[in-house]
């Protein structure tokens, strides 16, 4: 617990001193909460508060969480700095759960900005926030595996922008071209948009997500096994 | 307290350490000196069990928990303040509240508690790892370098400070090419050349045994007589 606390602070200092960051995870809900001041109403059954919302929260989750855990995790290995911890007691299932259990809760804030422009009554606010907080922890995931596989924090950053790109911008595009729709149907940041549809196949949906939460789940645990957290000396480059 | 027994170590077809053994007494400073590339690191790496030997045995007689360390790598959070820093560190071991501010007094940096560590100077820097390697009062200290690139007047600190550890039961095990620093600071040391233990004892004494006791203890001319190797 005191390790799981110690990470938790770490992450979270971090986090308040790194700007760029910081924008991951509050642009989304942002441009979201303008664009639905902005927008004129355009179709019946959709209220330009939920138009917004699914456009934008499929963005929040393949941006946002995975961002900032691909960030902390990455720069960590790459300053060689969990040797300290380990040596202090932490084990790498602590460094993992307290950097999981801090971008959870961080995720917190967009998703409740997104609940109130959705404008969503308190049946459909639940599923949504539940959705979220889900959609959350499988993008928290993904982010972990990027940390874990990149070499440095300059890579982890490009194949997270890669990653944001295919899980967010497939599902906003799918809503002008079929053949994006045909392939965005099958990623997890479409479907959490989709269940707000009124109308929705909702177990298509459920199912499309466990799925996803099944392949990601998957290749977290292959990163880690193949490397762990690298616990490598820190030692001396070779002269 | 900490041993090594016929330690044997290559990377690749590069052995770097061979038949390394030596025994350490609990509440002394042991000083492992010698050149760049000897082995220093990869010693401290094989102790701290960061790398395993290829032959030999080495002890520890403490728990990961009751060492602490201190790397050239120093793998500080940069954009913290010294106070986050330590604070981590103090809830990790479960420390109390003010624990980071205890050491950092003790290394003269209750000043800079607020500053981020990527606006400090190297000296205070190293006063900060140092300072993080010990919060937790370890029995058992590694040290990798503790005082290079550091000015004397900050590395005399950090000696003082050191000392202190001892004497509230640390025991100490630093590396150096200083080898002003082995005779002023070291209970014993080790003298490594080409990954082989040359020399090793009461550094006064080994300067005795070589007649290379001028005014001073001259361990540096020992050195140089027996590997023919000028340290800078
Ligand atoms: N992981 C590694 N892979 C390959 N070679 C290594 C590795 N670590 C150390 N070495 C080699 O082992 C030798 C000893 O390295 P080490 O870092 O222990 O020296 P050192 O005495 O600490 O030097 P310095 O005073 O410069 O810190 C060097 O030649 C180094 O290149
Ligand atoms: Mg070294």
């Amino acid at each position: 617990m005191k390790s799981i606390k110690g990470v938790f602070l770490k992450q979270l200092y971090d986090f308040l001193r790194q700007p760029t960051i910081l924008i991951s995870i509050i642009l989304m809900p942002i441009l979201a909460l303008l664009m639905s001041f902005i927008i004129e109403p355009y179709d019946e059954g959709v209220s330009v508060g939920l138009g917004v919302v699914i456009m934008f929260a499929p963005m929040f989750l393949a941006f946002g969480p995975i961002s900032v855990a691909s960030n902390a995790i990455a720069e960590d290995i790459e300053y060689k700095r969990l040797r300290f911890l380990m040596m202090a007691g932490v084990k790498s299932w602590h460094y993992l759960a307290a950097t999981i259990i801090f971008v959870m809760l961080i995720s917190v804030v967009p998703i409740l900005i997104f609940g109130f422009i959705g404008g969503f009554g308190f049946t459909d606010f639940l599923i949504f926030f539940a959705a979220m907080i889900f959609g959350s922890l499988v993008s928290i995931i993904v982010g972990a595996t990027i940390g874990l596989i990149s070499k440095s924090v300059q890579q982890a950053g490009s194949i997270t922008i890669g990653a944001g790109m295919l899980l967010g911008m497939l599902p906003m595009l799918a809503a002008f071209n079929e053949t994006f729709a045909n392939i965005a149907q099958f990623l997890f940041t479409y479907q959490i948009g989709e269940i707000m549809m009124p109308g929705a196949n909702i177990l298509r949906a459920v199912l499309i997500i466990a799925a996803n939460t099944v392949v990601f789940f998957g290749l977290f645990v292959w990163a880690f096994a193949r490397q762990g957290l690298k616990r490598v000396p820190a030692c001396t480059q070779v002269k | 307290m900490i041993s090594m027994q016929k330690i044997d170590k290559s990377f690749g077809n590069k052995q770097v350490l061979n038949q390394i053994s030596f025994e350490i007494p609990r509440e002394t400073i042991f000083g492992l000196l010698g050149p760049s590339g000897s082995g220093k690191t990869t010693i401290i790496n094989i102790l701290t069990e960061q790398i395993a030997p290829n032959a030999g045995v080495s002890r520890v007689d403490a728990q990961p928990f009751e060492i602490g360390l201190m790397l050239d790598d120093d793998g500080l959070y940069e954009r913290l303040t010294v106070a986050n820093n330590l604070k981590i560190f103090a809830t990790i071991y479960g420390l109390p509240n003010n624990a980071g501010l205890d050491i950092a007094r003790s290394v003269e940096l209750d000043g800079e508690m607020n500053t981020p560590v990527n606006k400090l100077s190297r000296g205070m820097r190293s006063r900060v790892a140092l300072a993080r390697a010990v919060i937790h009062k370890p029995k058992v200290l590694f040290l990798d370098e503790p005082t290079s690139n550091l000015d004397p007047v900050t590395a005399r600190k950090i000696h003082g400070l050191i000392r202190n550890l001892r004497e509230a039961g640390t025991t100490i095990f630093l590396t150096t090419h200083n080898m002003q620093e082995a005779v002023d600071l070291c209970d014993t040391i080790a003298l490594l050349s080409q990954g082989k233990v040359i020399e090793q004892g009461d550094p006064k004494e080994i300067c005795k045994k070589h007649n290379s006791y001028k005014t001073i203890p001259d361990l540096e001319s020992v050195f140089v007589n027996l590997t023919g190797i000028k340290l800078d």
